[in-house]
Formats: C-alpha cells, sequence, structure tokens
C-alpha cells in the first residue's frame, strides 16, 4: 500500500481526498467537541469548571505521543524502504507534533494553577512530556543543520527511532524519580474517576484533534510536493535559458 | 634517487586472485542533480581508469558509490558477481580527499595502527614508507609535514593495505613531479600484480594503458 | 594487536596527545561544582540535599563539552570511510573508539564527584556511592554523547546541536545516578537500587548504542 502511493502522481490523487475528507471531519468533530466541553458537560463535581481545561489537554497530550509514534513509524519505513514519502512524512509530521507537545504543556500548565495551586508541578507526566518536547527540537535542529537531503533524511530517520527507545526507558525513569518524593495529595485527573458525561466530550476533542493532525499533515505533505515541483520547473526555465 | 627507489618498489610480490569489477545501469543523483545514468563500466585484472571532468561532475560521488559508501539510485555494482557492499570490505583500499591524518600523530604511529586494522604485518610498514621516499619522515608528526608528504603517507596506507582494487580520490593534486613518479611507479607494479586502479583526477596522469572516463560528458 | 585493542589504544593516546586527554573534562567538571555554591548559597544543608544532583549534572555537561570531537575529527579527515571499508563491524569499532577516547578523557570523573561529596558536606558513604554511580554511568553518558556526535558530526557549530539531541536520551543515566547519591544521603535503602539501575542503563547501552552509531555513520557518510 504505501509503495502504491510512494508515487508521486497517485500521492496527489489520495491528497487532493485526504484533504478535504479531514478538513470536514475536523470541522465537525472539533466543533461538536467544543460545544460538548463547555456548554453540554456539566461542571466537575471536585473541580467545577476547571475541569473543562481537561478536554483540550488530554488530547493535546495524546496527540503528542501518536504523532511522535508516527514520526519513528515513517522514520522506520524509510529506513528500510527507502520510500521518499515516508521521509517527506516524517519531516511534515515533527513540526505538528511539536506544536501539540507545546499545547500540550501550555494547557497542563493552566490546569495546574487552580488544581495544584502552581504554574508547574514537576510531577512524572508533565516532566516526560517536556522531555519528549526536547526531543522533538532535537530532531527539528537535526534535519535542519543537515543540508544534504539525503543525509538528512537517514540521520534524522535514526534520531527519531532511537528516540522510541529513549522515550520509554525516559518516562519510566521519570515515575521513578517522581516517586522518590511523595507530591501532597493531588487530584488524579484521570483513571477511574472519568465520569460518563465526561467521556463524551474527551472523546470528540481527541477524534477532532486526530483529524486535525492528518489534516494538517496531508496538507502539508502536498504543499511540500508542490514547492519541490516548482523548483524543479524553476531550474528547468534557468538552464533552459542558458542555452 | 629516483631511479633507485623505483627499482625498490618493484619487488617481486604475489599476484592478486583474479577481480573483475562490473557497473550496470548505474544511476547517481546527489539532491537533484543528475549525475550519471545507465553508467556501465567493466574493469579486469591490472586494468586501470581514470576519472576525469571538471569540479562537480560527480567524480568523487562515482567513486564513493563504488566504495558502497553512497548508495546508487538504480543498477548495480559487482566485484567477481557479488554485490560490491559486501566484498568491500577485504578489496578495496581507499584513498578520500583527506588522509586520514591526526596531527599529532606521527607516520610510524598511524600506519601501525592501518597495519593492525588491515590485518598486515607492521614489518611491511617500512617497505610502503621508502616506495614513497618517506622513510625518513618516519617520526614527524603529521602537523608538521607539508600536504605532500600527507599525500604520500595516505599513499603508504594504501600499500600497506594490500587490497586488489584501489580507488583514488585526487592522487596526485598536492604531490611534486617527484611524488607524481612514485604514484605512478606504485600503480604499475600494482597493475603488474593483477591490481585494479580507479582514480578521480582533474590533472591529466601519465599511466601506460589506463582508460578514462569523462564524468562531464555522460 | 587485535583490531578493536588498537582502535581503543589509538583513541586513547590521541584523546592525550592532540586534546590534554582528561584535563578538559576535569576542568570542567570542577569549575561547575565550584560555580553551583556560589549560586545557591552556602547554607549547608541546601547543599548537602542539592549535591548529588549538582555533581551528577555537572558530569553530564562534562561528557558533553568534548563530544563533539567525538566524530567530528574522523569525519572530516576521512578516517571514518576508512573504518568502513574494514572487515571489523563498524559497530564494534565505534564502540571499541567511544570507549578508549571515554577512558582516557573521562576517569577523573567519579574521583572528583567523591570530593565534590565531601565539599558539598555529604557523608562519606554517601559520596563513595555517588562516585561510584558516576563510574557506572561513563558508559552510558559517553555512548549517547558519541551517538549525537555521529549524527551531527561535521555539522559547524555541532557543539549546541549535539547538546540538545543528547540531553533527552541522559535522562535516565541523570536520574539514577543522581537518584543513588540522593537515596544515600537520605539514608534511603534505594541507593542500591539506583546504583544497579545506572549500571543497567549502562549496559544496556552499550548493548544497543554501538549499532546506532554504526547506522549514524553510515548515514552521514552516504
Amino acid at each position: 500500500m504505501l509503495s502504491y502511493f510512494a508515487n508521486p502522481q497517485r500521492f496527489d490523487q489520495l491528497a487532493r481526498i485526504a484533504i478535504p475528507v479531514f478538513g470536514a471531519a475536523t470541522l465537525i468533530l472539533l466543533g461538536a467537541g467544543i460545544y460538548m466541553s463547555f456548554f453540554a458537560s456539566p461542571p466537575d463535581y471536585q473541580q467545577g469548571d476547571t475541569v473543562r481545561i481537561m478536554y483540550v489537554h488530554v488530547p493535546a497530550a495524546y496527540m503528542a505521543s501518536a504523532l511522535y509514534a508516527a514520526l519513528a513509524g515513517a522514520s522506520f519505513v524509510y529506513f528500510v524502504w527507502r520510500h521518499a514519502i515516508a521521509d517527506a512524512a516524517a519531516a511534515v509530521i515533527a513540526p505538528i507534533g511539536a506544536v501539540f507537545t507545546a499545547l500540550a504543556l501550555a494547557t497542563g500548565s493552566i490546569w495546574g494553577k487552580p488544581m495544584w495551586g502552581t504554574w508547574w508541578e514537576w510531577d512524572a507526566r508533565m516532566t516526560s512530556v517536556l522531555v519528549l518536547f526536547l526531543v522533538y527540537l532535537g530532531y527539528m535542529a537535526l534535519r535542519s543543520a543537515l543540508e544534504d537531503a539525503q543525509q538528512a533524511a537517514r540521520a534524522s530517520a535514526i534520531l527519531a527511532m532511537a528516540g522510541v527507545i529513549n522515550l520509554v526507558i525516559v518516562k519510566f525513569s521519570v515515575e521513578w524519580w517522581s516517586s522518590l518524593h511523595q507530591p501532597a495529595a493531588v487530584f488524579r485527573a484521570d483513571g477511574p474517576t472519568i465520569h460518563s458525561s465526561q467521556l463524551w466530550p474527551l472523546g470528540l476533542m481527541a477524534l477532532g484533534y486526530t483529524m486535525l493532525a492528518g489534516w494538517l499533515v496531508f496538507y502539508r505533505l502536498r504543499t511540500r510536493a508542490i514547492a519541490r515541483r516548482a523548483d524543479a520547473l524553476m531550474r528547468q526555465k534557468e538552464s533552459g535559458g542558458r542555452k | 634517487m629516483t631511479s633507485a627507489s623505483l627499482s625498490r618498489t618493484v619487488t617481486p610480490a604475489p599476484k592478486f586472485p583474479d577481480l573483475r569489477l562490473s557497473v550496470s545501469d548505474l544511476g547517481l543523483s546527489r539532491g537533484d542533480m543528475v549525475l550519471a545514468r545507465d553508467l556501465g563500466l567493466a574493469l579486469g585484472p591490472g586494468e586501470a581508469l581514470l576519472l576525469t571532468g571538471r569540479n562537480g561532475t560527480g567524480k568523487t560521488s562515482l567513486l564513493r558509490a563504488l566504495a558502497g559508501f553512497i548508495e546508487p539510485d538504480t543498477g548495480a555494482i559487482r566485484l567477481n558477481d557479488e554485490p560490491a557492499a559486501l566484498a568491500a570490505a577485504d578489496t578495496i583500499a581507499w584513498l578520500g580527499h583527506a588522509d586520514g591524518l591526526k596531527p599529532g600523530e606521527t607516520p610510524r604511529s598511524a600506519l601501525r595502527f592501518w597495519a593492525d586494522l588491515y590485518g598486515q604485518p607492521r614489518t611491511a610498514i617500512m617497505p610502503a614508507l621508502r616506495a614513497l621516499e618517506i622513510d625518513h619522515l618516519i617520526d614527524r608528526p603529521a602537523a608538521r609535514l607539508s600536504r605532500g608528504q600527507q599525500r604520500r603517507c595516505g599513499l603508504a596506507r594504501i600499500v600497506l593495505a594490500h587490497r586488489p582494487l584501489w580507488l583514488l580520490d585526487e592522487p596526485a593534486g598536492p604531490l611534486d613531479a617527484e611524488g607524481r613518479a612514485c604514484l605512478a611507479a606504485l600503480v604499475a607494479s600494482h597493475r603488474a600484480r593483477g591490481g585494479l586502479v580507479i582514480a578521480a583526477t582533474h590533472q591529466p596522469l601519465d599511466w601506460p594503458d589506463a582508460r578514462s572516463l569523462d564524468m562531464g560528458a555522460i | 594487536m587485535g583490531v578493536l585493542t588498537a582502535i581503543f589504544a589509538r583513541e586513547a593516546r590521541l584523546a592525550w596527545a592532540g586534546g590534554g586527554g582528561a584535563a578538559g573534562p576535569a576542568a570542567f567538571f570542577l569549575a561547575a561544582i565550584t560555580l553551583a555554591p556560589l549560586a545557591i548559597g552556602p547554607a549547608a544543608d541546601l547543599l548537602a540535599a542539592a549535591g548529588p544532583g549538582i555533581l551528577a549534572f555537572a558530569a553530564l555537561l562534562s561528557v558533553l563539552q568534548s563530544a563533539e570531537r567525538l566524530f567530528g575529527d574522523d569525519f572530516s579527515d576521512g578516517t571514518l570511510d576508512l573504518y568502513l571499508l574494514t572487515p571489523t563491524s563498524l559497530a564494534a569499532l565505534c564502540l571499541a573508539k567511544v570507549m578508549g577516547q571515554a577512558s582516557a578523557t573521562l576517569w577523573p570523573l567519579p574521583l572528583i564527584g567523591v570530593l565534590g561529596g565531601l565539599m558539598y558536606g555529604l557523608p562519606p558513604i554517601s559520596a563513595l556511592v555517588l562516585g561510584a554511580a558516576l563510574l557506572a554511568a561513563i558508559p552510558a553518558l559517553a555512548l549517547i554523547a558519541g551517538f549525537a556526535g555521529a549524527l551531527a558530526a561535521g555539522i559547524k557549530r555541532g557543539g549546541l546541536l549535539i547538546a540538545l539531541i543528547a540531553t533527552p536520551m541522559m535522562v535516565p543515566v541523570l536520574i539514577f545516578a543522581a537518584g543513588a547519591g540522593r537515596s544515600a544521603f537520605a539514608g534511603d535503602e534505594r541507593a542500591v537500587a539506583n546504583l544497579l539501575l545506572t549500571l543497567a542503563i549502562s549496559l544496556g547501552t552499550v548493548a544497543l548504542a554501538p549499532f546506532g552509531i554504526a547506522a549514524a555513520v553510515r548515514g552521514r557518510l552516504g
């Protein structure tokens, strides 16, 4: 399937369908999700209206990890089969993932103020997400520092794959680290305490975020392909003009 | 002095087992630049090939593809009908644009290291240095060697490596006339033993019966 | 001499001859642990509590300080090309190379770590545990720095990039090595567990990182 769409024309056809589909799904799901989150769901019996921050925060945190998984998957496909489209996908996913990670950090911090009384709490989850953000930054920095496109593709694919192993160990070690000192009692915003009335907006928002990410990825992939073609045409014109 | 050293380089050495390099339908590009398309090459024992052409025509890239550093877009590079990438490690002696010498290192310590790495006896170091007429510099740190002397040290490593296929990137670049004569003698004796030589060069090299391939023309 | 021994010995020798050997990282480490109390303040209890963390963190920075040279020089002078054309596995060569350089340049870190621990007011046993943890952490730190260094080899002013790539990967080692010192100071029974986890991370890195480094080297040369 991947090698089928590795062909630029076929990819273009796919993108022509995928972009409006993802776009429409994003608008519908995010619209419904936002309405449910802010108006049609009851306030939490403990957190009150603050709980509504959860509906923008938790899906962002989920997208941060999901997009990293997609980045690593695309890198693996490129590394093994050398499909240029997989490398392009990785290049496009990284900044989108970084933005979702930054969103997760920012909303987490805004949520932390009413919940913990501080803008930032060094708890295991927040710290892991912060490390994930650094991983995204390192990936993008390496990619932009290497000028040869092939070298950039290979080196960053290796880094993205190594990042998976790293992030798993980081998650474990950060949990161990935060268990060394027990913080004061903290609301557990997740886990079994979630009420079914909160599940709907959360699910809708998570799906909406996913569609948004898909939309952005396809949109940027197509833009990238068009920019490439424009470059090539430009060069052709220049060399033709010289003759 | 030159003639005496020449007679020393042509010491009878065992022949290499027959080696054939064949390249078929090779396509090579860097970024958006296409350097070669449908390139075919065949080289047998004792043959030499000069890659010529202006800067940026892909001489070094082709050489790096032959060494297996770069993956070609299309086509195959084979050594005795085996994919080159598999056979390269004990077949190819590589001389890049830099000589891999560390500033604080002397030719003696560098070549000892490379002898160990190539699995060659350390007794082969002195003859290799003598063949390039730098045996008197054996204990001088590389930082105080001229570019030409460093190049000769790099060529001594090629001799030491004892591999049938030499891939040389601008071997004569910094060499003086005497150095080029040493190089020509080395190449001749290597070919006489059944070795293959491919060199990328922008200056004409007077190697008898060497074929040449103009990279700018393909 | 075996191939790997030869590489190990050459890297150690070159680090001594060309790069001042252990002097650079040791001096950097010393400077960092001298400055930290000046920033934090001289309160003895605060320094003793923060000491293991500061020392482990400063050790991490000292390792990063020499990471750019590890593969950068070999990349630009063509040595890596030559390593690719030897029958020995590139991963093994890279492991020997990184370990050779680490053994020549990083050996004072655990010693200075013990000394620094005492200066920060840790009990001798805690300082020794911290020193042991730093010793156990060195292979992991060096190999991670090597991996980042190989990815960024030959990039101008790559030091910052290397630090950015390597720091997230050094998080676990830092947690366990500093944790060993902190637990020992707090009289926590988890000191040994932290020490063992540091060792485990190092062993895991020794097993995996060379393949990553080799892939990075291949990718950068291609």
